[in-house]
């Protein structure tokens, strides 16, 4: 009796266990989503200090602009780019050297030798250096990190630690964002160009071909997604054409779809704008946000038409005004 | 106190059945709603790949049926778009049409609707799941069709009907079966394909539904999929993952899926009532007899546990029988749903709710019976009928 | 039944165990709620489907087709089915759908010519908006009620869905089942923004008969008159084409039926336990009454009052939250362009309560009859 009685007791008592414990478990298990966990890309050692931003901040401004008006001890964020230069990386600290893009045009040769150094102004130039908690640089080198090497773009996000004088600014990094070899060293112009013409004019005339070099201006949009997550392409819209919301009883959630307008129509007026490699492969760079650029920005571009089909116009760009 | 509970549990054997009954009831029901959700989601979750891009007629993300592009831009894609896989100089890029059509097999009068999938022998190289169990792939000028293993589900016929050399009847011409194909967990066994260029002449048109590429994820990302359908806007084409459009589908019967829900659980909430009611009937049979343990010593709380633990003993025997149930039963059984079809998964997790909602009527059932038959002072507990 | 002098002693024998009955009426209230929404759910499928002597509206469909994407006519043939004796009129229609299959939440557009619209509006209330707003812009889309509601849609505003962007000129109410959940533009811009076919190309042609009991008559002519063209056509009157096109939601809505007889035998089970203990704690008080002059009858009869009293009060609380969780959530199942909507009309809450009631009868009948057949003294010594 005393043996059955225990039996039960113990197969009781495990009932009782097994079926909580599962189903405390469940609730979750029932409502997780099943989810594929995506490969890193990348298989280059990562940053070190856990400073690496998974996406490009978009409110960077370029370095040269961004130390105009930053003080020391506020946090800035900029765009920058690693020079060409054998002291851009230090030797054994997770520091580097880092210059305003428009400078940066000095120190990139055409066959992307290394310079010994470069001598650039203090007020275009900023020490980037990735510290413990207690202030003390990291003992890592930067160089091969994170993508990081020559010639890197590198969005920038850290307090500002000392600037001034000859010297360049001192930032003490927070977040890194790589973009890899970026866009080309002075794609952003600072000045319009004198010879643009409207991209609606431009197509409806019906002679660019393959080859020509073209000014075109217009503004960002005929989809509701104009550019492309991670590469640098958008697509442009003459001014024949006018967005939604210029129409005053016009409430269309995204008025740079052009939605108002008929497909044949946005074909006749738009463009894709892409910024490509030698293989003629847009490059891998993020451009919405760049120079505060977004939806319905007016823009001007520089570029070669790189192909025309079925009125489709390609233009691969050189450089690219921003209306402020 | 657990040999209390446990000789209570004997001193009625038809109540106890009763009880196991109803919980195990409840237990199956919350078994078959969250196995329905879990099929469902489960299907198509895995019917999508992170590495397939389809290119199809923009408007149409929603619903690749709808979806028209020209015949031409499989041959332009191949072309443009850089990093898509090969093997052996075959590009893994595979137009398609995706086309709803009543098929109907000698033995039923009624036709159905089915999801008809006009392929090339490149749809079997992007859908790595997708394999040929018997026969072989339709060829050419034949009106050949390989049926998915659970086509039989959404036709209404048992599977002997659609073995290789049967005829199935599709929007009103006789179509051979050459071929079953297996896709394991995926919406795409309940479908039908045929070869894509006998398919665009008997649905007399000249375009596909969809262009589906397998990218070589070292050298191409969905971004230059994107980039193609920029740079081409005469052709009017977006790109999506594979996976994105099963996703946003599932989406879509997202509100299904909370009626089934509500359902398990309006359910589960009928029987909770009921369970209390008897539990209130059981325990008021018993309260001069509580009120006796209670003047011999036995506290209060330990009391509540032993009547809370025959409670949970009663439903965990039914949840575990509904578990059995289902896990035998249930699992795996093909349910059609709108022009497709998908199984049942009853799985750790699903068990595992079932069980939850077992225990949980087990303890809310008899929790408040038991704290309002213990509330009676000893005295007037003695002295009850 | 019972005289209404007894009615008091039935409610305060259903209200002396509060506990027990209240809980009995809220198991009751669910599975009727669960039954109710069933109903509603039939009844919405069978008020779709169900033809009729007076229904002289046909659909001429592409033969063999279903999807709306799939189903393509030559608007040409407007003309030629205009010839056919009997049609007293013919409407060109377009409609696209963000997704063929089965679900609660689908957004159907149908484009018709603005002079036919007119035509079509005869039976409509305009909630918010005018029809003139809808004539005045090629993009406009005058929205059912359900619709709207289901989405949040005003006048005014603008939604896209299957790559068409309407701006919401009118909604409106409609005694018609398929009207309620649609989105109605015009033709030329719905043939111009949704693509298949472009232009010249629609989905389906609604026909009017003058003469409903020779509809069937008329579809088959209609029919023969395409029968070897490129695109042969399949007529059907309106609710059968429903029925047809919307086998999926027929078949679902039909599964449920076995949910409402589970409801049902639930309600039964919970009343009748709860009977079944209420006879047993009074064996001797109705003893006591038969022995003061109460017949064994009324006794049997009071019991079964009170399962009718149990059964009617939960039924009335499931019918009456079912009614408005269908009437304030305006729920539709849609599949191919076609709609169920879940209604829970006089008829339907009627229903409900009648089951109810009937079940509370047949749940006391047997411990009533039980009760009945005790003799007086085996009742004292019962404890």
């Amino acid at each position: 009796m005393n043996r059955s009685v225990t039996l039960a007791r113990i197969a009781s008592y495990s009932l009782v266990v097994v079926a909580g414990l599962v189903g405390l478990a469940s609730p979750q298990a029932v409502f997780a989503q099943t989810s594929r966990a995506s490969e890193p890309k990348s298989k280059a050692p990562a940053l070190p200090g856990g400073v690496a931003l998974a996406a490009m901040p978009e409110e960077a401004a370029e370095l040269g602009a961004a130390l105009a008006t930053a003080k020391v001890g506020e946090t800035v964020t900029f765009r920058a780019r690693v020079p060409f230069a054998k002291d851009a990386f230090s030797g054994d600290h997770a520091a580097m050297t880092v210059l305003d893009d428009t400078a940066a045009a000095a120190c990139c040769p055409r066959d992307a030798t290394l310079m010994d150094t470069c001598g650039v102004a203090g007020s275009m130039k900023a020490l980037v250096e990735v510290a413990d908690k207690s202030g003390h640089r990291l003992h890592a080198k930067l160089d091969g990190r994170g993508g990081l090497t020559h010639g890197t773009e590198v969005f920038v996000v850290g307090t500002l630690t000392s600037l001034g004088g000859d010297s360049p600014a001192v930032v003490r990094a927070t977040g890194i964002y790589v973009s890899g070899p970026g866009l080309p060293v002075g794609f952003f112009s600072a000045a319009a160009p004198k010879d643009a013409t409207d991209l609606s004019a431009s197509k409806a005339a019906g002679t660019l071909k393959k080859g020509d070099r073209v000014t075109v201006s217009g503004v960002i949009g005929g989809s509701k997604d104009p550019f492309v997550s991670g590469r640098a392409l958008f697509t442009l819209i003459g001014a024949a054409l006018k967005p939604c919301n210029a129409n005053p009883d016009d409430a269309c959630k995204y008025p740079w779809d052009y939605c108002c307008e008929t497909k044949a129509d946005i074909l006749a007026n738009s463009a894709t704008i892409r910024v490509s490699d030698e293989k003629g492969n847009p490059l891998r760079a993020h451009l919405k946000g760049r120079r505060g650029i977004q939806e319905l920005s007016p823009v001007t571009i520089t570029g070669t038409v790189a192909s025309v089909e079925k009125g489709s116009l390609v233009i691969d760009a050189t450089s690219m005004y921003v209306k402020p | 106190m657990l040999d209390y509970a446990i000789r209570n549990l004997g001193r009625s054997p038809t109540r106890l059945v009763l009880s196991v009954l109803g919980s195990a009831l409840v237990v199956l029901l919350v078994i078959a709603a969250a196995g329905f959700v879990r099929g469902m989601s489960a299907s198509l979750d895995v019917s999508g790949s992170a590495d397939n891009v389809i290119i199809l007629a923009a408007g149409s993300e929603e619903s690749i049926e709808r979806s028209e592009v020209e015949s031409s831009v499989p041959g332009v894609l191949e072309a443009a778009l850089p990093g898509i896989r090969t093997r052996s100089g075959v590009a893994y890029v595979a137009p398609q049409i995706h086309v709803m059509l009543p098929a109907r097999t000698p033995s039923r009068s009624e036709p159905r609707q089915v999801m008809i999938r006009g392929v090339t022998p490149t749809s079997f190289l992007v859908h790595a799941g997708a394999r040929i169990t018997d026969g072989r792939a339709p060829t050419s000028g034949a009106d050949e069709i390989v049926v998915g293993r659970a086509a039989g589900v959404t036709l209404g016929v048992s599977n002997t009907e659609l073995e290789p050399g049967k005829s199935v009847e599709i929007d009103g011409r006789p179509w051979t079966i050459v071929g079953r194909f297996a896709a394991p967990g995926t919406v795409l066994e309940g479908e039908i394909w045929a070869d894509l260029a006998d398919l665009k002449s008997a649905t007399r048109r000249d375009t596909v539904s969809c262009v589906i590429v397998t990218l070589e994820p070292d050298e191409a990302e969905f971004a230059d999929a994107d980039a193609f359908t920029k740079m081409r806007p005469d052709l009017e084409l977006v790109a999506m993952t594979e996976a994105d459009y099963y996703s946003a589908l599932a989406g879509f019967f997202r509100p299904i899926r909370i009626v089934a829900w509500v359902t398990a659980g309006l359910i589960g909430l009928g029987g909770l009532f009921g369970g209390l009611n008897t539990m209130y009937a059981a325990f008021a049979s018993r309260v001069r007899e509580l009120g006796t343990l209670q003047s011999l010593g036995f506290r209060r709380s330990s009391i509540v546990f032993s009547l809370v633990l025959e409670a949970l003993l009663a439903c965990s025997a039914g949840s575990l029988v509904a578990a059995a149930v289902g896990l035998f039963a249930l699992d795996g059984l093909a349910v059609r749903f709108s022009m497709g079809s998908f199984g049942l998964l009853v799985d750790g997790p699903v068990i595992g709710a079932g069980l939850f909602a077992g225990l949980l009527l087990g303890f809310f059932g008899s929790l408040p019976p038991a704290l309002r038959c213990l509330s009676l002072p000893i005295p007037v507990a003695l002295k009850s009928i | 039944m019972i005289a209404r002098r007894f009615i008091p002693i039935v409610l305060k024998q259903v209200w002396r165990h509060r506990t027990r009955s209240l809980l009995t009426i809220a198991g009751v209230t669910v599975a009727m709620f669960l039954f109710i929404a069933v109903q509603a759910l039939q009844r919405g499928v069978q008020k779709a489907t169900t033809t009729s002597a007076a229904d002289q509206t046909l659909v001429v469909y592409r033969q063999n087709r279903f999807c709306p994407a799939t189903s393509r006519l030559p608007e040409f043939y407007m003309d030629r089915i205009a010839k056919v004796p009997g049609v007293a009129s013919v409407t060109p229609m377009k409609i696209v759908v963000n997704n063929c299959r089965a679900s609660l939440d689908v957004i159907t557009f149908r484009g018709v010519p603005g002079d036919d619209l007119r035509a079509i509006s005869g039976k409509w209330t305009i909630l918010s908006g005018s029809l003139d707003i809808w004539t005045a812009r090629s993009d406009s889309a005058a929205v059912g009620e359900r619709l709207a509601a289901r989405r949040g849609f005003k006048v005014g505003d603008s939604f896209d869905s299957s790559g068409v962007t309407v701006s919401v000129a009118a909604i409106f109410a409609s005694p018609e089942p398929q009207d309620q959940n649609v989105a109605y533009t015009h033709l030329a811009f719905l043939q111009r923004a949704a693509g298949g076919g472009g232009p010249g190309v629609v989905t389906q042609f609604t026909v009017t008969v003058d003469d409903p009991p020779r509809a069937h008559e008329v579809a088959t002519a209609i029919d023969d008159l395409f029968r070897t063209d490129a695109d042969p056509t399949s007529t059907k009157p309106e609710k059968a084409f429903v029925a047809q096109a919307g086998q999926d939601i027929v078949e679902i809505v039909g599964f449920t039926r076995y949910l409402g007889w589970g409801c049902l035998a639930a309600v039964l089970a919970l009343v009748a336990n709860a009977i079944v203990l209420g006879v047993q704690d009074r064996i001797k008080e109705h003893a006591v009454l038969q022995t003061i002059g109460f017949r064994s009858g009324l006794i049997a009869r009071l019991i079964v009052a009170e399962g009718i009293v149990i059964g009617l009060v939960g039924g009335s609380l499931g019918t009456l939250a079912a009614a408005a969780m269908v009437h304030f959530g305006r729920f539709s199942i849609s599949a191919e362009g076609m709609s169920v909507n879940v209604t829970a009309d006089a008829r339907v809450m009627l229903t409900g309560l009648a089951v109810a009631a009937s079940v509370g009868v047949l749940a006391g009948l047997v411990p009533a009859w039980q009760a009945s057949r005790r003799e007086i003294a085996q009742c004292f010594r019962a404890i």
